[in-house]
């Protein structure tokens, strides 16, 4: 649930902050996002991923469907891929998902240098708890 | 510290991702943009796309204007000028000009100034130097001066600047250009230097390759005899050519006499020639004088030949203000309209195709090479220094250095040279106005008027033809030719004495004209301008077979329409074909050739030297000429690339003449050969070419428009976004010269009539967007041999009222 929450927060702010500031949106809203909000790595990384690539493409999609088609198809043979526009729109939004999520995860990281994160797999002594496995 | 190392980690590999999509990543020879920025849903090229066809309809409020101007597009976004005054009028030229095609100008200037590796690296690096020591940008400097001390040229070109500016101003990134965006770099501000730098940059198209270099590594080894054979001056005693100004016209006794040495003044050596002659760059026009058109009225037609490149080197345009009502194409970056016509006058060019850049071998005092002896004297070389920026590297400093003639070529070009220390003279080099001449073209109205404002063309010289309302044709071979002794400047000539350069120029009043002659017609299409009884000697790679046949078809017509201009516009006969291939035919042995090779063969006995798109007789014939003159040329293989072949008409005369000639023996075999066992050969090898042609493109059939896949591409290269195997056909050589990547620019007819009836095609369209859908409008009704008929609209009311949109420029309060 957090997680779902997380990438919508990060999918819907970055929609609409695409429309006022540079791409680089993209790495700082995860960053940001996972500096100040807890998760765990590979939550903040996946979110992150999902979160961007959405928002780039139903972003870069709305743009697309205005008459951008042939266009686009253009681009994507300047890029030489197959002259195919939705090819590139989804091949960028998974490009900048992946950006996005290399952000999300350092945001995270940058955190857990100052917030020691509560790691499930250890007890309070700091040794590793093995009796949660042990069910 | 586990952690502080994995956040260091990742934070790099982000880092890394930041800067390539911000700034873009080389490898190699490739280079991959900016993505981040370039595929911004808003600000990137998606926003060039969806943006493509709006914007330009909305009404701004500008610094700089002096009162309201009114800008009316039509269905091809032909932009409609209405202003008040003349530096309105002009300053709503460059803005609208800026709005659709920035990047193209940008672009081309950056070209001629040298300054391409700023924005691509490297790669274009040696292509900078050719074009800095070349001297375009020192000449454009030199240009400027004389347009800004001429009352006529200095407020146009000022109001051009602003409006250009104006548009510059407002912009953001998400309204570059797509182009910008790929290159990922920001416009900058125009000025009086780049248009005449772009006018340099035409000059140099046209008049900047000459064969002096190759000639004179070709004497060495043919010997002088076989040089007059295959390099002739002037085709004097030739009945066949047909001179712009007609056979028997004449001339005035030469003012002017040139000094003439004892000798040609050869330098007697080889040098490296590395920049190929192109045949073909030309063009056509006409005019036919009201006794041989239906309306009673003369018709001018013109079709200047350049590279087929999008965006198109022409842009569309109507301007009217007080003193002006004209229509025809710009050239983005310069004020006016190139070739066109107004309420009374029309106009057209074709280029000179005299050479007009000679070139000098100097003797320099010592290694050092800072002096050199002319005239017994030692005279200083004088430097430019300036510094190319690169793209990713290291800004490089780059010395052009000059002697009086102009600069030393063989700095860039020629490095690596046997002989080095060859200087140009060169008329594109010369100060001179001709962007008035444009100016008073727009807005005269009489034969007086044309040849007061053709008067300040020098160079690139130019065949003006001409006709009026009034009923008037002419035709002036246009441009400033130094007064020559005979041959001087047809090889590399002695820089060290004075009787070998420039020293007097043919007055310009001589120049050879013609107005109403009594064949009720005036032609050009880059042919010799006169015949031998010229009193002043020129030598050019001149045209043989286009203009003759131009001028055998208006010999036969009568009460012309502008439908039979369009035939002959669009005419693919093949009048090279019509005198060679018998010839060839002649040659073959038909019951020797291969089973697999004789369909070949019946076609082109059946051919009617018709170049149609459709035609494999056509391409069969195409083929089977080239490995011919490949063959034939075998003389000049050991010299390639330091020679030029002789011109197809030289070689087709000689196979008529002396089939014996032994110029054709191959001078690499055993046996002795004559034209008929090269034509052969040639036959056997143009069969095996179109057998593996056909194998390779199974898809296609063979044809003339298939095989010659002509194309109409981006001027930076970007594939995409060109145009690709466009069905059309003719030749270079052909009337509609459309080569592969060559061919008819803008075919323009005007039937001077009451009210003017005007039309018009490109292979391209108005707007510079790429993602715009009047990016290649016209490409298809030019390959079809279609015309629009063009909107001349004598009023802002009349336009309005028909208008697709309107877009208003207001002063700002």
């Amino acid at each position: 649930m957090k997680f779902i929450i997380k990438l919508l927060l990060i999918g819907i702010a970055t929609f609409f902050a695409l429309q006022y500031f540079p791409w680089w949106v993209v790495v700082a809203i995860p960053f940001f996002m996972n500096l100040f909000v807890k998760t765990k790595g590979s939550g903040s990384f996946f979110s992150s991923f999902l979160g961007i690539a959405l928002a780039w493409f139903i972003a870069s999609f709305s743009m697309y469907s205005q008459g951008a088609q042939a266009f686009t198809g253009k681009m994507a043979g300047v890029f030489f891929l197959p002259q195919n526009g939705m090819l590139l729109i989804t091949v960028v939004s998974l490009l900048m998902g992946l950006v996005g999520a290399f952000s999300g995860y350092s945001g995270n990281a940058l955190r857990n240098i100052f917030v020691k994160p509560k790691d499930k797999n250890k007890n309070r002594y700091g040794r590793p708890d093995y009796s949660r496995y042990s069910r | 510290m586990m952690r502080i190392i994995k956040f260091l980690v990742f934070a790099g590999i982000t880092g890394f991702f930041v800067f390539v999509l911000e700034f873009g990543i080389s490898f190699g020879r490739t280079t991959l943009p900016p993505i981040g920025k370039l595929a911004h849903p808003y600000w990137g090229f998606l926003y060039n796309a969806a943006n493509a066809d709006k914007g330009f309809e909305k009404n701004l409020s500008l610094t700089g204007i002096k009162d309201e101007v009114t800008i009316v597009y039509d269905d091809r976004l032909v932009p409609h000028i209405y202003a008040r005054n003349e530096e309105d009028l002009f300053f709503a030229q460059g803005y609208v000009t800026a709005q659709h095609r920035l990047w193209q100008m940008d672009f081309q200037v950056r070209f001629a100034a040298g300054r391409l590796s700023e924005i691509i690296g490297s790669k274009t690096l040696f292509l900078d130097q050719i074009n800095r020591n070349k001297g375009l940008a020192w000449a454009a400097e030199n240009s400027v001066k004389v347009f800004e001390d001429d009352p006529v040229t200095k407020p146009v070109l000022d109001a051009y600047t602003a409006g250009v500016n104006a548009y510059i101003d407002q912009l953001s990134y998400k309204d570059y250009p797509v182009e910008y965006k790929l290159l990922n770099y920001q416009p900058e501000k125009w000025s009086t230097f780049k248009s005449a730098l772009l006018l340099k940059y035409m000059g140099d198209m046209l008049t900047g390759k000459s064969t002096d270099v190759a000639l004179t590594n070709a004497l060495k080894i043919i010997g002088q005899d076989n040089m007059d054979l295959l390099f002739p001056d002037f085709q004097m005693s030739d009945t066949v050519v047909s001179p712009i100004i007609p056979r028997g016209t004449a001339y005035g006794v030469a003012t002017q006499t040139p000094d003439t040495p004892s000798t040609v003044g050869l330098y007697n050596n080889i040098a490296p020639y590395p920049e190929k002659y192109i045949d073909g760059i030309g063009s056509n026009n006409w005019a036919v004088s009201g006794a041989k058109t239906k309306s009673g009225k003369p018709i001018l037609c013109n079709d200047p030949h350049l590279g087929l490149n999008l965006p198109s080197i022409w842009f569309e345009m109507q301007l009217n203000a007080p003193g002006y009502n004209t229509y025809g194409v710009t050239i983005p970056g310069s004020p006016a309209i190139i070739i066109g016509f107004n309420d009374s006058i029309s106009w057209g060019v074709t280029n000179g195709t005299q050479d007009v850049l000679d070139y000098y071998k100097v003797k320099f005092k010592d290694a050092s090479k800072k002096e050199y002896l002319f005239d017994g004297q030692w005279r200083e070389v004088t430097t430019r220094v300036e510094e190319i920026k690169i793209k990713g590297r290291k800004a490089r400093i780059d010395t052009t250095r000059f002697t009086h003639y102009g600069p030393l070529i063989t700095d860039v070009l020629f490095k690596d040279s046997l002989s080095s220390d060859l200087a140009i003279r060169w008329s594109v080099h010369d100060p001179s106005n001709e962007l008035k001449t444009f100016i008073l073209l727009n807005r005269a109205h009489n034969y007086n008027q044309y040849v007061d404002a053709i008067k300040n063309f020098e160079s690139p010289g130019q065949n003006f033809v001409f006709a009026s309302v009034n009923g008037d044709i002419a035709i002036w071979h246009q441009g400033k030719y130094p007064v020559r002794f005979n041959q001087q400047g047809k090889y590399i000539m002695d820089g060290s004495k004075s009787i070998y350069q420039w020293n007097k120029f043919i007055p310009q009043d001589e120049n050879p004209h013609i107005k109403n002659p009594a064949r009720n017609f005036v032609s050009s299409a880059n042919q010799h301008p006169t015949d031998g009884t010229y009193p002043y000697y020129y030598y050019g790679r001149f045209e043989h077979y286009r203009n003759r046949r131009i001028n055998q078809v208006l010999s036969k017509l009568d009460s012309a329409t502008v439908n039979d201009m369009m035939k002959l516009q669009n005419d693919n006969y093949n009048l090279q074909a019509e005198e060679s291939l018998p010839l060839m035919l002649a040659a073959i042995d038909s019951t020797s050739i291969k089973q697999e090779n004789k369909k070949y063969y019946t076609e082109l006995k059946s051919w009617n030297y018709y170049n149609d798109p459709g035609s494999l007789g056509a391409a069969a014939y195409e083929v089977w000429f080239d490995f011919f003159a490949l063959a034939v040329w075998d003389e000049f293989q050991p010299l390639l690339p330091f020679a030029e072949a002789p011109q197809d008409y030289t070689l087709i005369k000689l196979l008529r003449q002396s089939p014996n000639h032994s110029i054709f023996d191959n001078k690499f075999s055993n046996k002795v050969e004559t034209a008929r066992d090269l034509l052969m050969d040639a036959f056997n090898s143009a069969c095996v070419e179109l057998r593996n042609w056909e194998k390779k493109s199974k898809d296609k059939e063979l044809n003339w428009g298939n095989y010659k896949a002509t194309s109409v591409q981006h001027i930076a290269k970007v594939a995409p976004f060109g145009v690709y195997n466009v069905q059309i056909g003719g030749n270079s050589n052909i009337v509609n010269a459309a080569s592969a990547r060559w061919g008819p620019s803008w075919r323009m007819i005007v039937s001077m009539e009451n009210g003017i009836k005007a039309y018009g095609v490109y292979p391209g369209g108005q707007s510079g967007n790429p993602a715009s859908k009047y990016y290649t409008t016209g490409i298809e009704k030019w390959a079809s041999g279609e015309y629009y008929e063009l909107n001349f609209w004598k009023s802002k009311d009349e336009a309005v009222s028909k208008k697709m949109s309107v877009q208003t420029l207001n002063r700002t309060k």
